[in-house]
């Protein structure tokens, strides 16, 4: 079921004829991160990474900890510099922040002193959006999001007096404000109780099926992946590779019970075996270099 | 002191729950909870009560043991002979334009504190090159007692009105520098990034980040920078001025008017208190957004 990903499946797909409007066709093309430590020199985040998202797609990266996922992730919001490779979006080469792509941070990252609706335009603001004339519609759009994602009469509440689940809603909301072609979600849910993250799993994706945009989701929890993904992209241990891109062939909508589903708990064990052995090998690695 | 009331209540309700079914358990958690919210408004209302007790108890045996000559009050004075002392102050026509002296030195000097001290340290903590320029100077006169400088700037201002306005200054100013530096440094680097992922530059990091987020540290800038203003009253009328109430305590203690030193302890003790509320009222306009 899996398929391996150095053979690039770059190729005309159904979406792309609306891909600027929507969601980006996303190429990631022998992609090195590598950062210095004040200990050990130069050390790779991640190594030789290529893979391809289709406009549209929702792809989610799981993976032991430590393993460079939010690496990615940042390197194609283009917050770190790459050492070596490309990132491209729509055949553009990113090489910092854009307009493009938004990101839903796992901490919600709010400005404590700004309400919900201060929150919320706060992209578009930094954007240069949202002044003069776009006044009204930036009003609205914020309105609309906040309608959106569940948050209708919190308008003027402070992230103080917000659940870490709303102040997750705001978060999304302020990265769906800035219309971005392409999400990138870093474990934002990975704070909230089991019954919020069920919830808020069942909310992003009716949100992304109405927006058809692309969609990176990094997580550690392999049945949310499973739950979310088109395409579940399983990351080697440090320094961060793909082992894996597996298909996710469930219908949408996918109901909550779909994760009860005999195929589903099929695909749980596929990706569980495989980072099972990817903590067994790191933790054999580590002892080895223990020893020496 | 709160949380045993709590870990009592907690307790009884549980054993209660133990005890019986569900239902009395509901019951019995419902008790509790009423209980905890009777405690708490009680407790509320207990705590100022008592602080005034303890005060009016404390000026009690004062003065029972001044007017019973268990102590001698030439030493000790005594509340009411403090009164009478004031009395005299106000019948004598001394108290007005001595107390509108200091509070033109304090006002004065405070308020070019503020006007220099905010700006000045907002430039040295956010451009790199200020910061060089300006800190061996402010860690210079951060780590000396200001009053130190009294003989020199007595030689340079003389005794004069100025002269306290330039103490009062140099007290409050080195205060709020160190604390409005600290404020723009502490950047909450979460923050900083989910504004670079918008795009962000630095003018609108440092206008809707670093400004806000300074706030409180500002706060507690001028609530250190009137402590020192205080202080630089006072000892500046001690030790160079023939009028204010700093002058007037000197003077009393000087001829042993043990009475009339305690009312100008007082007078500074108010205005320092008057000071210290507003600042608190200014906090709350500024820091809605903490409480919950």
């Amino acid at each position: 079921m899996g398929i391996p990903t150095k053979n690039s499946r770059r190729g005309p797909s159904d979406t792309d004829g609306q891909a600027s409007s929507t969601g980006a066709h996303v190429s990631i093309k022998g992609v090195s991160v590598e950062y210095e430590t004040a200990r050990s020199g130069v050390k790779a985040a991640l190594k030789d990474v290529s893979l391809e998202i289709e406009a549209g797609e929702f792809v989610c990266v799981v993976g032991t900890s430590g393993c460079g996922k939010t690496t990615l992730l940042k390197a194609i919001d283009g917050l770190v510099p790459i050492s070596s490779g490309t990132v491209e979006l729509d055949g553009k080469k990113v090489t910092k922040p854009g307009k493009s792509r938004s990101v839903v941070f796992q901490a919600a990252s709010l400005l404590p002193w700004r309400t919900v609706v201060g929150n919320v335009r706060y992209g578009l603001e930094m954007q240069g959006r949202g002044r003069g004339k776009a006044k009204d519609d930036t009003a609205r759009t914020v309105e609309s999001l906040i309608e959106l994602v569940g948050l209708k009469g919190f308008e003027h509440a402070y992230p103080s007096e917000l659940s870490g689940g709303m102040q997750q809603r705001v978060n999304l909301a302020r990265a769906l404000a800035c219309d971005p072609q392409m999400l990138l979600l870093d474990e934002p849910f990975a704070a909230l109780d089991a019954q919020t993250r069920e919830i808020m799993q069942g909310e992003l994706v009716k949100i992304w099926g109405a927006s058809n945009k692309t969609a990176l989701f990094i997580t550690h929890q392999i049945d949310e992946a499973i739950y979310l993904a088109d395409k579940v992209v399983v990351m080697t241990a440090r320094p961060g590779r793909i082992r894996e891109v597996i298909k996710i062939d469930l219908p949408r909508p996918r109901p909550l019970q779909i994760k009860r589903d005999p195929e589903f708990v099929a695909y749980l064990d596929q990706v569980w075996t495989m980072i099972e052995e990817e903590g067994r090998l790191a933790a054999m690695r580590d002892r080895g270099v223990a020893q020496h | 002191m709160a949380s045993n009331v709590q870990s009592v209540d907690d307790a009884s309700s549980v054993s209660a729950a133990e005890a019986g079914p569900p239902r009395s358990r509901r019951a019995a958690d419902a008790a509790a909870a009423k209980r905890r919210s009777r405690n708490r408004k009680l407790k509320k209302m207990i705590w100022p009560l008592v602080s005034t007790l303890s005060v009016v108890v404390f000026l009690g045996a004062w003065q029972i043991a001044a007017s019973t000559e268990a102590v001698n009050p030439l030493f000790t004075s005594s509340p009411s002979r403090a009164v009478e002392a004031f009395r005299d102050l106000v019948d004598r026509g001394e108290l007005w334009p001595n107390l509108w002296i200091s509070a033109q030195e304090f006002l004065i000097g405070f308020g070019l504190a503020v006007v220099v001290g905010i700006p000045l340290g907002i430039l040295i903590g956010w451009y790199r090159p200020v910061e060089a320029v300006f800190s061996p100077f402010v860690t210079f006169m951060n780590s000396i007692p200001r009053i130190a400088l009294l003989p020199l700037l007595i030689i340079w201002i003389g005794i004069g009105v100025p002269l306290k306005i330039t103490i009062v200054f140099l007290g409050a100013v080195i205060a709020i520098l160190i604390n409005t530096i600290a404020g723009m440094k502490a950047l909450d680097q979460q923050l900083l990034t989910m504004a670079r992922s918008f795009k962000a530059s630095d003018f609108q990091i440092f206008r809707t980040i670093a400004l806000p987020g300074s706030v409180p540290f500002i706060l507690s800038g001028l609530r250190f920078g009137l402590g020192h203003s205080l202080v630089g009253v006072v000892v500046g009328e001690m030790f160079a001025s023939n009028q204010g109430i700093g002058h007037i305590i000197a003077v009393a203690g000087n001829t042993f008017q043990t009475d009339l030193v305690f009312v100008g302890v007082v007078i500074i003790a108010s205005f320092g208190l008057l000071f210290t509320w507003l600042l608190a009222r200014l906090e709350q306009r500024f820091e809605s957004w903490r409480k919950p």
